[in-house]
């Protein structure tokens, strides 16, 4: 008996002396590796999804969001019949089946077949219940008024990283930080929660566009391009107090939605990569410049009646003889030979101060990417011609943006200021994250800036180039621009090539917006006074009536309906 | 005697009574493991629901967004309301009346409501 005890607490023993042994080396021993086993089948990384932060208009209508689709993939190693299911699977994605295949059969355990699926096609996909297949959420850019305000926005590439506009230049504000969560999951691959939050997302941005006037020139625009056949046309409207840029639009253009079939020259934002030389827009700087400097008054006298001006061996001509005119007269008419002999009084050297101090030839440092700075030589590289050139708006290039910011600063009373898209930036909670302050910079007095205010009324006014451009019930300050482009082939100025503008602020006595028009290479006419002034009137009764500013001539007669 | 009858007392209660305890508490750490990985499981599939949910208000957000751009919102007012763009002429103002967010005509697209009238005739405004 006492026998059989023994035998029996040695067996029990041993037994237990092996489990401990074994558990020894599996604890100790062989704890890193086995661990790291184990938690390889028990464990599931999955990314946070990071969400771009939505683009809105300065009301806050949306102009850039997200959408939540899934993005297909494979395990090729998991994949049953690779020929049946790329079949079945371009039947359903539209995809052709031979690059599904080669998918299907590439080596590794990972190969995207089709990212950012729409919910109908990942509807079927799943109930083809296909071996070897995941979904991984992804998010999709969408932009939900398509062309509106396209070379502005921009858009990203199929990583949501920002490639052109606003989506490129503020791409660390719209983004957000990423990351890897690790969940627990059971032995049929089910995962338990850790109840992290899933989801980071980026800043919003407000603009200061308003999408109303967007669409409206936008829309006008587009009737211009139809009814001049011009190659292209630019519009940009602005806040001449504060540089904010209510709307902007260049054409040809493109839809956000569909970029893979848009042109580079679609995608092009002419407001502030093209420069072209303005023509008579630019008479401003001689005739701010003489009215700070003293060199003329009102009623300086210029005899014009020649019609002609020599200067070297060019000859300057204007559109017809206008007699003796006052300087008022010179800007009003848009008189070349009156012009130049203000610039001739001016100087050289005094034109060139005030462009530069109007801030041509520099960028205007608007917070959208490709800025060009234009040209404009320093006096020490003129030609014996430019004296006869630069006071007319020829051998310079400007972007249009630098021209109607310039006329922004007789708008304001004198002050230069900075343009800007970007209105502020707010976090996901919608608490304000920044807010742009942008300086300005005084460039001609108050008084100066008044008194060619009221020259450039005249030029809306009977007598004027831009009669076309008045607007009923307000009066509209601006100069209308007409200039050759330079033919590449000769290398002269083309006799059928121009580029016509305009460019104001409305009301003139208290503006509540500034406008450039400019119409590339118009048809049939090319006066600006002709192809872009009317389009400025256009835009400037609706866009006065969309922001409800009064009439000045009290001529309301029957409320319709008011806000 | 005292001594062989405590001795039987311990066996008697204590010892089961031991058993008992260590049993209900492996027992109970089992049952709090089991009612965690339960509530993990539930908010997983909450999870998957929210995400469904949220795929789908973020898709409606979307179509809002589309539903109320301008240039379908214009097409509307003129193609099927028969709207026009107040003519400024015939608005005036009214201070101090509320801001609202549209305003628009009310008077018939004076081309009728034929579809080329958007390209003349109106404009809904804000």
């Amino acid at each position: 008996m006492r026998k059989r005890g023994i035998i029996l607490n040695t067996a029990i023993c041993f037994v237990f002396v092996i489990v401990v042994v074994r558990l020894f080396d599996i604890m100790i021993l062989n704890h890193e590796r086995l661990y790291a086993r184990a938690r390889m089948q028990q464990l599931k990384g999955e990314d946070i999804r990071v969400r771009r932060g939505m683009i809105l208009d300065r009301h806050g209508r949306d102009l850039a969001v997200n959408l939540e689709l899934e993005s297909l993939y494979c395990d090729p190693a998991g994949i049953d019949s690779p020929e049946k299911s790329a079949m079945a699977l371009s039947s359903v994605t539209g995809k052709p089946s031979r690059a599904i295949l080669t998918k299907l059969s590439s080596e590794g355990h990972f190969a995207w077949i089709e990212r950012k699926l729409g919910p109908d096609t990942t509807k079927k996909v799943k109930e083809l219940k296909l071996k070897g297949l995941g979904f991984v959420n992804d998010s999709k850019r969408y932009y939900p008024k398509g062309h509106l305000a396209s070379q502005i926005i921009g858009f990203v590439n199929i990583d949501n990283k920002g490639i052109e506009g606003i989506e490129l230049k503020y791409d660390g504000y719209l983004s957000s930080g990423g990351g890897k969560v690790l969940f627990s999951r059971d032995a049929s691959g089910k995962t338990l929660s850790q109840g992290v939050e899933m989801e980071s997302k980026g800043n919003d941005l407000v603009l200061t566009l308003d999408e109303g006037l967007q669409y409206m020139i936008e829309v006008e625009l587009d009737r211009a391009m139809d009814q001049w056949r011009a190659s292209a046309a630019t519009a940009i409207m602005m806040d001449p107090f504060t540089g904010e840029i209510l709307a902007l639009a260049n054409r040809p253009s493109f839809s956000l939605n569909a970029i893979s079939g848009s042109k580079n020259f679609e995608r092009r934002n002419r407001a502030i990569t093209d420069s072209y030389e303005p023509g008579s827009t630019f008479k401003i700087i001689v005739g701010t410049a003489a009215l700070e400097e003293k060199v003329v008054s009102l009623n300086s006298t210029f005899d014009c009646s020649r019609g002609t001006i020599e200067i070297g061996r060019r000859v300057v001509h204007d559109s017809h003889k206008h007699g003796v005119l006052t300087f008022k007269e010179v800007i009003q008419q848009s008189s070349n030979v009156g012009s130049i002999m203000v610039g001739m009084r001016l100087g050289k050297e005094r034109i060139y101060r005030y462009a530069k101090a109007f801030g041509f030839g520099e960028k205007t440092g608007i917070d959208l990417p490709g800025e060009v700075s234009g040209l404009i030589r320093p006096p020490e590289r003129w030609s014996g011609v430019s004296i006869g050139s630069v006071p007319i708006g020829q051998e310079v290039a400007v972007t249009p943006l630098q021209v109607l910011r310039a006329y922004c600063a007789i708008a304001n009373g004198g002050l230069l200021v900075t343009p800007h898209v970007v209105a502020r930036i707010l976090s996901p909670e919608g608490e304000e994250v920044w807010r742009p302050t942008y300086g300005s910079k005084r460039v001609i007095s108050p008084r100066t800036a008044e008194t060619f205010k009221d020259i450039l009324k005249t030029v809306t006014e009977e007598g004027g180039t831009a009669k076309s451009a008045s607007v009923s019930g307000n009066n509209v300050a601006g100069k209308t621009g007409t200039a050759q482009i330079i033919d590449p082939r000769t290398r002269r100025y083309s006799t059928e090539k121009f580029v016509s503008s305009f460019v104001g602020f409305v009301p003139a006595d208290n503006p509540k917006i500034a406008m450039i028009v400019v119409v590339y290479e118009p048809k049939g006419q090319i006066y600006g006074g002709v192809v872009a002034a009317p389009v400025f009137k256009k835009i400037a009764e609706n866009a006065l009536s969309y922001l409800n500013v009064p009439r000045e001539d009290g001529e309301g007669s029957m409320l319709v309906v008011a806000r | 005697m005292i001594k062989l009858a405590q001795k039987s007392m311990v066996s008697c209660f204590l010892k089961p009574l031991f058993v008992v305890l260590l049993l209900g508490g492996i027992f109970g750490i089992v049952w709090l493991r089991s009612g965690i990985l339960t509530m993990e499981y539930t908010i997983s599939e909450l999870e998957s629901k929210k995400m469904e949910r949220l795929r789908a208000a973020k898709m409606l957000l979307a179509e809002r967004a589309v539903l109320l751009s301008m240039q379908k919102v214009e097409r509307t007012a003129v193609r099927t309301l028969g709207l026009v763009f107040p003519d400024r002429t015939r608005v005036v103002l009214v201070k101090g009346a509320a801001r609202g967010p549209l305003k628009a005509s009310f008077e018939k697209n004076r081309y009728g409501f034929r579809d080329e009238s958007a390209a003349e005739g109106g404009r809904f405004t804000r």
